[in-house]
């Protein structure tokens, strides 16, 4: 290897190019410089389609989405419906394209720097879904749907911002306890209401593990679950997502009671060795594969998972049951439930075409045939809770309509969920840190985001009706 | 041979039997270091293809014996809906274009350098070695907004711009050589009969370098196929995943499945072991061409 | 002249553009980006604060700890590559067979290898088997899931990939070395140390330099695959890197300023390692 020392020269260039460059920065810049009227020759074409011009009449609308993961069925029914609609409207095209959990996102978010890419998005509910509406990537679902329609919607509140609607809700997604009816049965448990209280689950936790069985399953290595555990354990404390706003805006710290006592509970968990021992080197899947095995009896579960679940280990050996309660905010004993759903994007230009199909979705038809395919229930009161052929899934639905509770992961700012909770849990499951550690990263996390974010800062302001 | 059979008589008998099993000893430790180094280094591998052809229940009973038997379900199962296929076909794109993009490009900068006199060559030659060093992830966010502004991200033409910028540096600098060793009375006597330069960049040239072309070709190849970063940021829309990033997908769709995602793994390795096995010579060569003066 | 003076412009333009598009614009930018922050939908300019915020995140703190950690892989990985080396030169039984099965690993694609040693490293996967089955089982870890461990097997992995480039290198360039070298010193008497110190290692100077080399700056900044693969920066941030962290910065939370402020970093801390190499290395001339 020889020398470098002439290209020190060049180094000298570049770095009085740039302080040259950053010089008239001193002066407010448009992030970004506006695009090039034409594309240069070189670009291939976009896969993607762009919608056909006007005067053929023949329009292209293309949606981007997640769900089959979570909701098996779903593409089935989506293309379903695509060509149902298709055939009502014959100068509508309507191209789909399934993303991946970890592409979803950065996608997205490629697209709308790009101002091109889908005209209907998928989104998950809250901060998901707000977040690129204040960036500017969203129109209001109320400014091209009629109010009776949207009143039949479940769960708007997660997607309001400024006094309108940013989305509409597609379909339910909640999360309990599954359990395994013949792994509790065998340690004499009632396997029909087996706990309410925290303390109540954590007698059938050690019974089940003095019987040689592990209690609870999981998987935190690439991180998702972290973040279930968080909303499922620490909603309980709150009496409401407004106080989750309030404390990322800096109101409250995340080292008070009400926010880090949750971190204890699983510090409980960890520390008593309900968890499989190697939770911190499975993905999610893999810890749902071994409860799935009944390796494990029980598992924090999400009920879009459970038509499937029934079907591999058997609807009578299946049960569910609420988050057990430890905490005295007024959330406490409600059953989490989240809207996913989807967005007209703002470069669309077929926005009023998209808003049409969206409806079209929403057809008590399509509702019924939703949940036929995927035994996920859809967000709409229109569906006909009739459907409900199991038991188990009624009982479900029965929860929600009695006491919906917001999923936090859609009120925080999505940096304190993967910097401190996927971080945290996977270290305090590794034995690393403690609770109150644990907590102290979570303040530490949101402290970073306000520092750099203060636009998002202002926006949580408004949103919480500041 | 003088020497030797000097040395010889001054060594006695019992010496030379001592010397004998000491030289035996000696090569036993280094076989059987090397015996353990190969394992080492084949395990792996073997444990990619055995389970591979096991089923997921064998896999958890026996995570390294031999599979019961020989069946290529789990391949078929790794192809089933279309993704994979469709992977395959977007690396074997961008690879071919990006490779014989940099071998033109890279091609006529070295013949410049090496042949031909102008101001800022050297500079041009210093710079080339320079850009060999630099990490392409700090490349990866300026990069990206460019491409934004272009409106070129999730096309094709983005990645193989920046696969070809990014092999410029090492395939200049090894054409460079390689051109410098043409003797110039070939080139003079071109010159003679009315070449022009890009006449014997075309008929002498190339096909005099046929061999370092190759060598090029195979490493830049390797490079492509295999790269990550650029591939996850730059081709996020599904239809244009490459294989790589599409494995670290199938990883997580597959990942309650292994043996299908190892039958993945190993129809990713194919082409390029073949593709080293038909070259093992010059690939060898390429690789280390940069450690020859 | 046998051509026109504009000819040889002609022929360097296309490369040129591409080096100037992909290389430059690039790099100038990013200095200037580094000293932005968006405000509103506006960029403006914030002098260091990028920089400060970097220094006072732990995160960023615990990427360049760990990729210096890497570094400490380099020596072994030399000192292993020239030790296989020397005993394939010994010329003993199959020793071609052996060079091409060192250097398989180097052939896999590091998503391949990742992905591999991903399932072999887990709490049930082959490695504990294998412990088990000859009674060390206590040995059995979470390898990829416990801090303490984590970053050390995939520098283990690393080096399990990349050393068979090494004993390649080295061997090729042993067995250009006149044999006369080593003949003389044997009948000067110098024993087998003896005779790697005082010819084989003088004689691959310049390779073992070239390995080096590229070793350090693959710790330095090539080690994103490996981590993106096998632990994605985890558990906690057991295994964040400089690479992962401008990534993650730049294309999952959004914060491009920050990304570009790392970038920065990057490029001086390169730097100021090419000068390292030249100080230590001395000068030798240049290439073109």
């Amino acid at each position: 290897m020889k020398s470098f020392r002439k290209s020190l020269a060049v180094w000298a260039v570049i770095a009085l190019l740039a302080v040259l460059a950053s010089l008239p920065a001193c002066a407010p810049q448009p992030t970004q410089a506006p695009p090039p009227t034409e594309a240069p020759a070189t670009a291939a074409p976009v896969p993607t389609s762009t919608p056909a011009p006007a005067k053929e009449e023949q329009i292209t609308l293309t949606i981007w989405w997640w769900g089959e993961q979570e909701a098996p069925g779903a593409q089935t029914w989506l293309e379903e419906t695509i060509a149902e609609y298709e055939k009502l409207h014959p100068n509508i095209k309507i191209q789909h394209v399934l993303q991946t959990t970890d592409g979803l996102i950065p996608a997205f978010k490629a697209a709308a720097d790009a101002k091109q890419g889908p005209d209907i998005q998928y989104f998950w509910g809250g901060v998901w879904t707000l977040e690129d509406a204040w960036a500017g990537s969203l129109v209001p679902l109320s400014d091209y749907w009629p109010q009776d329609e949207i009143n039949h919607l479940i769960s708007n509140e997660e997607r309001m911002y400024d006094g309108k609607l940013w989305g509409m809700a597609w379909y339910l997604s909640g999360n309990s306890i599954a359990y395994n009816k013949a792994l509790l049965a065998k340690v004499g448990i009632d396997t029909e209401n087996p706990f309410t209280t925290w303390d109540e689950f954590l007698t059938v936790c050690q019974k089940l593990k003095d019987a040689g069985i592990t209690p609870l399953a999981g998987g935190v290595k690439d991180g998702w679950f972290g973040g279930w555990l968080w909303q499922l354990l620490e909603h309980q404390a709150l009496d409401s997502a407004d106080e989750l706003k309030a404390a990322s805006i800096g109101e409250y710290k995340f080292t008070d009671p009400k926010f880090a006592d949750w971190w204890k509970r699983l510090q409980e968990l960890r520390d008593k060795g309900y968890w499989n021992p190697d939770i911190t080197s499975l993905d999610y899947q893999q810890g749902q594969d071994l409860w799935v095995q009944g390796q494990a009896a029980m598992i924090f579960g999400n009920d879009t998972f459970y038509k499937g679940w029934m079907d591999l280990i058997g609807e009578e050996n299946f049960g569910v049951a609420k988050i057990p309660v430890w905490g005295k905010g007024k959330l406490a004993g409600g059953y989490v439930v989240t809207a996913q759903g989807l967005g007209i994007t703002s470069w669309s230009p077929h926005k009023q075409e998209a808003a049409d199909f969206l409806l079209f979705m929403h057809t008590p038809d399509r509702l019924n045939a939703w949940y036929k395919h995927t035994g996920v229930f859809p967000a709409d009161d229109r569906f006909d809770p009739n459907q409900i052929t199991s038991p188990i899934m009624r009982k479900i639905f029965g929860w929600i309509v009695e006491k919906p509770n917001p999923n936090l992961e859609n009120f925080a700012p999505s940096m304190l969920d993967e910097q401190a909770n996927f971080v945290g849990v996977q270290r305090l499951l590794a034995g690393e840190i403690d609770a109150e550690q644990a907590a102290q990263l979570s303040e530490e996390v949101i402290q970073k985001w306000r520092s750099q974010n203060p636009d998002a800062v202002e926006h949580f302001k408004k949103w919480l009706g500041k | 041979m003088a020497v030797k059979s000097q040395v010889g008589e001054r060594v006695t008998a019992g010496e030379s039997i001592r010397l004998k099993v000491k030289r035996w000893a000696w090569l036993a430790f280094c076989e059987l270091v090397m015996i353990a180094s190969a394992l080492v280094a084949l395990f792996p591998i073997y444990f990619m293809l055995v389970t591979s052809f096991k089923t997921q229940k064998e896999y958890i009973a026996d995570r390294w014996g031999l599979p019961a038997r020989i069946a290529f379900d789990n391949y078929v199962a790794a192809f089933a809906g279309k993704a994979f296929g469709q992977w395959f076909l977007n690396s074997t794109i961008l690879t071919v274009i990006s490779v014989l993009l940099v071998s033109l490009c890279a091609g006529l900068t070295a013949y410049a350098l090496a042949r031909m006199d102008f101001i800022g060559r050297r500079l041009l030659g210093n710079l080339n070695i320079s850009l060999m060093i630099v990490p392409p992830v700090v490349m990866l966010v300026p990069l990206f907004l460019l491409m934004v502004e272009l409106r070129l991200v999730n096309t094709y033409a983005s990645a193989i711009l920046i696969y070809v910028g990014l092999m410029m540096p090492f395939s200049t600098y090894l054409l460079t050589n390689f051109f410098k060793t043409v003797p110039q009375d070939i080139v003079d006597a071109a010159y003679m009969d009315g070449c022009s330069n890009l006449g014997i960049f075309w008929r002498i040239m190339l096909p005099l370098s046929g061999p370092a072309f190759f060598t090029l070709i195979v490493v830049n190849a390797m490079w492509v196929w295999n790269e990550l970063l650029i591939a996850l940021v730059f081709l996020q829309d599904n239809a244009l995943k490459t294989l790589m990033v599409g494995l670290t997908v199938f990883k997580s769709r597959y990942n309650l499945n292994i043996p299908v995602t190892m039958a993945g793994l190993v129809v990713a390795t194919v082409p390029i072991v073949a593709l080293y096995l038909a070259s093992q010579k010059s690939f060898i060569r390429g690789l280390t061409a940069g450690a020859v003066k | 002249m046998k051509y026109k003076w504009y000819e040889p412009y002609l022929f360097i333009a296309p490369g040129t553009l591409i080096l100037l598009l992909v290389f430059f614009y690039p790099v100038v930018r990013l200095f200037r980006d580094s000293l932005l922050a968006p405000r509103g939908s506006e960029m403006v300019f914030v002098g260091l604060s990028n920089f400060r915020y970097l220094f006072s995140d732990d995160v960023f703190r615990m990427a360049i700890a760990n990729n210096a950690k890497l570094l400490l892989s380099v020596p072994i990985m030399v000192g292993l590559a020239l030790f296989l080396a020397i005993l394939l030169f010994e010329q003993i039984r199959g020793w071609q067979f052996y060079r091409t099965t060192l250097f398989l690993p180097y052939l896999l694609s590091i998503t391949v290898v990742g992905v591999i040693f991903g399932y072999m490293f887990q709490y049930r996967g082959v490695v504990n088997t294998i412990l088990q089955s000859i009674g060390l089982g206590a040995l059995a870890k979470d390898w990829l899931g416990k801090s303490e461990y984590a970053l050390w097997v995939v520098m283990v992995v690393i080096i399990w990939k990349e050393v068979g480039f090494g004993v390649v290198l080295f061997l090729a360039r042993l067995m250009s070395v006149q044999e006369e070298l080593f003949e003389a010193a044997r009948l000067d008497g110098a024993n087998w140390l003896q005779l790697q110190w005082y010819i084989t290692i003088p004689q691959l100077k310049s390779v073992i330099e070239f390995f080096t080399v590229i070793s350090v700056f693959t710790m330095l900044s090539w080690v994103f695959n490996y981590i993106y693969v096998m632990t994605n920066g985890g558990p906690g941030n057991a295994t964040m890197v400089t690479e992962l962290y401008i990534y993650l910065m730049g294309f999952r939370y959004r914060m491009m300023h920050i990304a570009s402020a790392t970038s920065v970093l990057l490029v001086i801390i390169t730097i100021v390692f090419i000068l390292l190499q030249n100080r230590i290395l001395g000068e030798e001339g240049a290439y073109a």
